[in-house]
């Protein structure tokens, strides 16, 4: 490398030059011929400091390896060179320079949609995680809610209904079905004494029961003899509809002035206290607004 | 899952399915043909048998005699005879896979940026029904901007020009894709055409294409020369006044004279192209210039006439000819890369 001052034209260059071939043999031609780099540039259309590159042996400043070409190559012509031998010469030295256009195709960036595998990964740990950890924290309370000590009062009572009733399970669902309108159990399921902790002395007095009305309530049920469907209504109000199964009992509940409606008046047993009543119409005919009243059903001859 | 298998026994290929020649670029290997659009076809018993393809047919054309015809199957960059350049795909494919039967290769092909739907079906099915496994085409600018080495990708302008045998296609690309395209049927095909045309009308002799094209290389220019003539060159062909065959020379000045309509027609392509062209790319090709590609950039002061037609630099790319096909190879072995060039019809 040296310094080095020339003549372009009307301008004077001072600069750093490469000790490069092909920049020197044109530069050096073109001085030879008397041209002036300018009027070169006016001529082949090429910028003039790309030009002064080419003869400098800048040649990271070209645009590019397709450009660079081009450009050496109408210029070495313009010379009056042989353009494929300049261009040959042009391309051993850019060998190490030679930058090659990186195909990096812009991808756009999803904006919603489906995250990554990875992302997906991560909030399903994430989850996992969480769950985790409110599992851990949440199952000793949740246990003792479970396990909540019933209170003595209450224990009597239970026991109580279960003993004298020994009803089946299916019976209990259709009790469930008409406990909204039942007043709870009366003096006889409820001991005492127990009542007495809990009311007041007076009003035990006035509100407990005669003595004759301490006796068991009639019983009375419907069992199915085979599937039949019945509509317990009070009123215009509907208690309850169901499809009994062959062998289903439905206990009537306590409040009076229920009335009953089957589509198979035959196909249900009338039950008071255990007893089977005299059947409340032939098979296979509707039987509506039949008063599920004890005194209504007459025991069979 | 056949397909797979005989995927495997394959070379993927790119093929750059020109009017006037087809360069097949094979996966990992490179330009393995170079060869020109002719197929050879005899009639034997009423049935149309291929007798040559490539270099051989191509000696053919304009001397067969009644049952052989030598035919080019690919008109104005898309496919004329569907049936001929299914055959010649299929010679191609073959010839790559060394006559091996099985060979289904996964193909690209490049397609005239102004091609038609039905065109661009029509490359495709013509491929398939060569044997190819899966075919993607590829757009002729996009091509050949990626084999001259443009920064196609960059948020720059670039133009292309690929002069090819039957279509001139002129493109500005930036981001990776095409931003103005536009395809001219103006290409050597038309330059031969316009030769013939010349010395009919002016020598009252008529050359074939084989002649004209030959005329186009040796002496063909895009202007005249300075002073003179220019070099000349004899030509022979058949006098239309006498009918007997004749000699006659021929100058570059005439050439230049006949080649003037093609010319001035590619010329208005790249001038409203660049009327379309949006004011910031439009600085970066004031900036850079145009990239000449295909065998059309090898006339003679082509890039001359451009330069001062347009007032932009313009350059010549590296080995023009092999441009759309290095640039359909570089999609095939970057295709993931670069799939979103890729197009197919289904």
């Amino acid at each position: 490398m040296f310094q080095r001052a020339f003549s372009r034209g009307q301008t004077q260059v001072r600069g750093e030059f490469k000790d490069t071939g092909v920049g020197r043999l044109l530069c050096a031609t073109r001085m030879r011929l008397g041209k002036d780099l300018q009027y070169i540039a006016q001529v082949l259309h090429i910028r003039y400091t790309y030009l002064v590159a080419i003869e400098d042996g800048r040649y990271e400043d070209l645009p590019g390896q397709a450009y660079a070409l081009g450009f050496v190559r109408a210029y070495a012509d313009h010379l009056g060179l042989d353009g494929d031998e300049v261009v040959r010469r042009f391309k051993e030295e850019t060998t190490g320079l030679r930058r090659k256009a990186a195909l990096d195709f812009p991808i756009p960036t999803p904006d919603s949609g489906i995250p990554s595998g990875l992302s997906l990964l991560g909030a399903v740990l994430l989850g996992m995680a969480v769950y985790g950890s409110w599992y851990a924290i949440t199952r000793p309370t949740r246990t003792l809610a479970l396990v909540q000590e019933v209170p003595t009062r209450l224990t009597a009572p239970k026991e109580q209904p279960v003993a004298e009733s020994g009803q089946a399970p299916t019976e209990a669902t259709a009790e469930e079905a008409a406990a909204e309108n039942t007043p709870p159990p009366t003096g006889p399921t409820v001991p005492t004494d127990t009542a007495a902790d809990t009311q007041p002395p007076e009003q035990t007095a006035t509100l407990s029961p005669p003595p004759e009305s301490t006796e068991p309530p009639d019983v009375l049920e419907l069992r199915a003899k085979v599937d039949s469907w019945i509509q317990v209504r009070k009123g215009e109000s509907i208690l309850l509809t169901k499809l009994l199964k062959k062998g289903d009992t439905y206990r009537v509940p306590e409040p009076h002035g229920l009335t009953l409606m089957t589509a198979n008046a035959g196909s249900l047993d009338v039950l008071v206290n255990g007893d089977v009543m005299a059947p409340l119409g032939d098979s296979n005919t509707v039987a509506s607004g039949i008063p599920l009243e004890v005194d209504h059903f007459k025991p069979t001859e | 899952m056949f397909s797979r298998l005989t995927g495997w026994l394959s070379n993927d290929m790119a093929i750059d399915l020109g009017t006037a020649n087809t360069l097949v670029y094979v996966k990992g290997r490179g330009i393995v043909l170079n060869e020109p659009s002719v197929v050879a076809l005899a009639e034997v018993r009423g049935r149309k048998q291929v007798l040559a393809v490539g270099n051989e047919a191509k000696q053919m054309l304009g001397r067969t005699p009644g049952n052989i015809h030598a035919i080019r199957p690919l008109r104005d960059g898309v496919i004329a005879d569907f049936e001929v350049a299914e055959e010649m795909i299929k010679h191609f494919i073959r010839k790559v896979h060394n006559r091996r039967s099985f060979a289904s290769p996964l193909v690209i092909v490049c397609v005239p940026s102004g091609s038609t739907a039905v065109e661009r079906r029509a490359i495709q099915e013509s491929a398939e029904a060569a044997g190819a496994r899966k075919v993607y085409l590829i757009e002729e600018p996009m091509a050949a901007a990626i084999g001259a080495g443009l920064p196609v990708t960059e948020p720059t302008g670039s133009m292309v020009v690929d002069i090819g045998g039957g279509t001139t296609e002129v493109a500005v690309l930036s981001l990776g894709g095409i931003v103005y395209a536009r395809s001219v049927r103006v290409g050597g095909d038309m330059m031969d055409e316009a030769i013939i045309n010349y010395i009919r009308r002016h020598h009252n002799l008529l050359v074939g294409e084989g002649s004209a094209e030959r005329i186009k290389k040796e002496i063909g220019c895009a202007c005249p020369p300075e002073q003179g003539d220019g070099e000349t060159m004899e030509i022979k062909g058949r006098d239309l006044m006498n009918g007997v065959p004749k000699e006659i020379v021929i100058s570059q000045r005439q050439i230049a004279e006949s080649l003037a309509e093609p010319v001035t027609a590619i010329i208005d392509a790249v001038k409203v192209a660049l009327e379309h062209t949006a004011p910031e790319l439009a600085a970066d090709i004031v900036d850079k210039g145009i990239v000449l590609t295909g065998g059309g950039a090898m006339l003679h002061n082509l890039d001359f006439v451009l330069r001062h037609a347009t007032g932009l630099p313009v350059s010549i790319a590296d080995d023009p000819l092999s441009c759309v096909a290095l640039g359909t190879g570089k999609a095939l072995e970057e295709m993931k890369k670069l799939r979103n060039v890729l197009t197919t019809m289904y």
